[in-house]
């Protein structure tokens, strides 16, 4: 059940995509949000389009793979587009059911944005799946390095990043072997009125909670026994190299840019 | 009350890329009022076997039948329910899924989830606390208070005042002193003897498959390799090897012993009983 989550996880593998500099990753998505409002008829979406399936190849990973990603934001996109199918005017009148009626504006709107949203998370999807989380913590404390200059604490931040991060899955992991443990002593989630399954919530909770706070309480010692004191005279395992190819890759989106850009109309 | 397995295919994260094939096509039985093991290399699918043989796995192809009650691929909750009714298990640390604000409470929730009246319900616990030496004065105490030890013991009670006919334990003595590791063990030799139920054993402790169980399933690689006595499986030290298991360590011994000429008449299934061999053998060739 839990397994299925797609967003947040990370695939290993040795594609072009993953061996890019995280920091050159995370600035090429925040590139493509603005990229994507560009596009503004058939044409700058197909080419959207074609760039995400592109890098989705690229990266080495089955499209339909990251379809199935999606599916967890369908109601997202299902209500996007149809909010747009009703309250969008203009154009000629396709339907009219009397107290509402659909517009070829609408439809148009509705399937514009809806590819803008899917476009959107597919290539956070795509970074998410191709970049670990260290990796992509690392590059969030070297790009906002800047930011300590007004005391903004970088690196406290970045560590409470890759904490979390590094504790989802064992999390994950133990709220799973806590839901079988109950189910296994009859607790049922499942089935049964709203009330009944939120009361079957504590028995999950609970030993959840305590778990958590004693882990956290280890790994503070943890962290204390081998003389961590804050970032003061600290080196990096994983030092960041950032590549010609890093630079080329941000140069090409630049470019895809431009060329939406220019094909305006 | 048997439990059948009929070519069960257990996979995970179907048409993922992390799709992995934990079980491949088993077909075999569990015998009403045997004490089983189930042995295996880590990852061999010990784990995916007892989840599917309570109903927290469904199988992805092939069938389980717990007594009448058959489980698919699609089965409908009430029967997945009906069955940890019958098939109790005790996971690997049980301590961790105590929730209640006292002891007593916390060992009634598994039998009144299971239909027992509250009065009925507060019987069982207190019988099985009792039966596992957990003090009346504690019976009120957070069960957060108490030693781990202790701990274990209450959330074991909990599993069995379902009272199932059929107990699975998921490495029950993990992270137990030697000590308690033994009560525990002969607690659950007990339950066996006395209540006539049938408990499958999973663990890597090859001296408890070989002192407690009757019966042992290897596994390896999602395949059920070989079943039988245990007393047939585990002196066999070239069939252990083949799938990288420790033979237990009265076995060695004995092997040991044989090569230097010492033959026993039988096979010791425990340390005192290897002793009072040893002495007796000692005693005859005195003269």
């Amino acid at each position: 059940m839990l397994s299925k989550m797609l967003l947040g996880r990370y695939i290993p593998g040795s594609s072009i995509i993953h061996q890019l500099d995280p920091r050159a990753k995370i600035l090429a998505v925040v590139m493509f949000m603005a990229i994507v409002f560009f596009a503004n008829h058939w044409t700058g979406y197909g080419l959207l389009i074609l760039f995400i399936i592109t890098l989705t190849k690229m990266a080495g990973l089955s499209l339909r793979f990251l379809f199935n990603g999606l599916k967890l934001i369908l109601i997202l996109l299902l209500f996007t587009f149809f909010m747009h199918l009703f309250f969008t005017k203009g154009g000629t009148v396709l339907i009219d059911g009397g107290f509402f009626t659909i517009e070829s504006e609408g439809v148009i709107n509705g399937i514009y944005i809806t590819i803008r949203l899917a476009m959107l998370v597919l290539i956070t999807t795509i970074m998410t799946l191709t970049t670990s989380p260290l990796q992509l913590t690392d590059a969030i404390e070297r790009i906002c390095r800047p930011l300590k200059a007004i005391r903004v604490p970088v690196h406290e931040i970045a560590l409470m990043m890759s904490i979390s991060l590094r504790f989802i899955p064992t999390l994950m992991d133990e709220t799973e072997k806590i839901i079988k443990a109950q189910s296994a002593r009859g607790s049922t989630f499942m089935t049964g009125s709203l009330k009944s399954r939120l009361q079957a919530l504590t028995p999950i909770f609970i030993p959840l909670f305590i778990s958590s706070f004693k882990r956290a309480e280890e790994l503070a010692i943890a962290m204390e026994v081998r003389g961590y004191q804050g970032e003061e005279g600290r080196t990096y395992y994983r030092v960041l190299n950032w590549q010609f190819r890093d630079t080329a890759a941000l140069i090409m989106m630049i470019i895809f840019g431009i060329i939406l850009w220019m094909i305006r109309q | 009350m048997n439990i059948n397995f009929k070519n069960l295919t257990s996979i995970y994260h179907q048409n993922t890329p992390f799709e992995h094939l934990a079980l491949d096509d088993i077909t075999t039985t569990f015998e009403e009022g045997v004490y089983y093991g189930i042995i295996g290399h880590t990852g061999s699918g010990k784990s995916t076997m007892i989840q599917t043989l309570n109903g927290l796995l469904l199988p992805s192809r092939g069938e389980v039948r717990v007594g009448n009650i058959v489980l698919r691929r699609k089965s409908r909750q009430k029967d997945i329910h009906q069955v940890k009714k019958h098939v109790g298990m005790v996971f690997q640390f049980p301590e961790h899924q105590l929730f209640e604000e006292t002891v007593l409470k916390d060992v009634m929730f598994g039998p009144k989830n299971m239909g027992m009246d509250r009065a009925t319900a507060e019987e069982k616990a207190k019988h099985y606390l009792q039966l596992l030496n957990i003090d009346a004065s504690l019976f009120d105490a957070s069960p957060f208070d108490l030693s781990g030890g202790q701990m274990r013991k209450v959330a074991i009670a909990g599993i069995l005042a379902m009272e199932p006919e059929v107990l699975i334990l998921d490495e029950p003595t993990a992270g137990l002193d030697p000590k308690s590791h033994i009560e525990t063990m002969e607690l659950f030799k007990r339950i066996h003897q006395d209540m006539g139920i049938t408990v499958i054993l999973v663990t890597h402790d090859m001296n408890d498959v070989f002192q407690y169980t009757d019966k042992v399933k290897i596994l390896n690689e999602g395949h059920l390799v070989k079943e039988g006595r245990t007393a047939d499986l585990l002196t066999n030290e070239v069939l252990l090897e083949k799938f990288s298991l420790e033979p237990p360590d009265i076995v060695r011994l004995i092997h040991d012993l044989e090569e230097k000429g010492i033959h026993f008449d039988q096979m010791p299934k425990d340390a005192e009983a290897f002793v009072r061999l040893y002495e007796e053998w000692g005693a005859n060739h005195a003269q």
